[in-house]
């Protein structure tokens, strides 16, 4: 097998909270919702419109895990992932009446292209494209 | 509206080397390599299961943060997949990328490692079973 990119994965003091906010915003489908003994934390798989997998979960209290703060603001690094839209300005107005906060945008990226960036609940830095 | 996952993204200081590195490190293919409008010096790639990976440096005039490969809130890693996670460590090792935790035999699950990759982020190998 290649090395197939398996998942991305967001942690949240509230995974459900935040699970349920993706399904709302970006329609992520729920197909496991467990606590993991070994970690003692709340382990939700999500996917998205092509089965793609995102993982959130809870601090691993039971490991001892020390957190640090989430960052929605660029970064070197792992800095944001994007979802595709069809329509910019309805999708951001929409996913502003869910409680996210446009940072950046939207932008004419050329050739038809339009980007912009939100900040989602975590903070969790998020890019919206919507193609030509 | 079902959405799909358009790219991940990474930032770089150097990001034609980090490129590079997940070219060796997990079969990436480099498909541009431009310096856009904006000043940063932008790589696509090609994972091997098919999403996009980006790999820019900053922007004219972006303030950047440094990376974090340890466990944090929010965005925190992603994973690869591997079909033998101890040999796949032993290379990302020679190749860098130090062992953070693991390996992790999930009972009933996979065995999983976390590896730290260039520019402090924070990578998932998982061997099914």
């Amino acid at each position: 097998m290649a090395h197939f990119v398996n998942h991305v994965h967001l942690k949240s003091e509230d995974p459900g909270k935040t699970a349920d906010w993706f399904v709302a915003a970006f329609g992520l489908e729920i197909r496991g919702d467990a606590m993991r003994e070994a970690g003692g934390d709340r382990f939700i798989n999500c996917f998205d419109a092509k089965g793609f997998n995102i993982n959130i979960s809870g601090q691993r209290v039971n490991l001892g895990e020390k957190m640090e703060p989430a960052s929605a603001e660029t970064r070197f690094g792992l800095e944001h992932f994007g979802f595709d839209v069809d329509d910019m300005d309805s999708e951001i107005e929409r996913l502003k009446g869910l409680g996210a906060e446009l940072k950046e945008g939207p932008i004419e990226a050329g050739g038809g292209l339009k980007i912009a960036f939100i900040s989602a609940p975590g903070p969790i830095r998020i890019e919206l494209i919507q193609r030509p | 509206m079902a959405f799909e996952i358009n790219h991940i993204h990474l930032k770089a200081p150097d990001p034609r080397r980090t490129a590079e590195w997940y070219v060796e490190a997990f079969g990436f293919e480099i498909v541009s390599d431009t310096v856009r409008s904006v000043g940063d010096r932008r790589l696509n790639c090609m994972s091997p299961g098919g999403l996009v990976v980006n790999i820019p440096s900053e922007r004219d005039g972006a303030t950047m943060a440094d990376g974090d490969a340890g466990s944090h809130w929010g965005l925190e890693h992603f994973g690869v997949n591997s079909d033998d996670l101890l040999a796949d460590i032993e290379r990302l090792g020679a190749l860098g990328a130090p062992v953070l935790e693991g390996p992790i035999d999930i009972p009933g699950g996979n065995l999983v490692a976390f590896v730290q990759g260039p520019d402090d982020v924070r990578i998932e190998v998982v061997q099914n079973r």
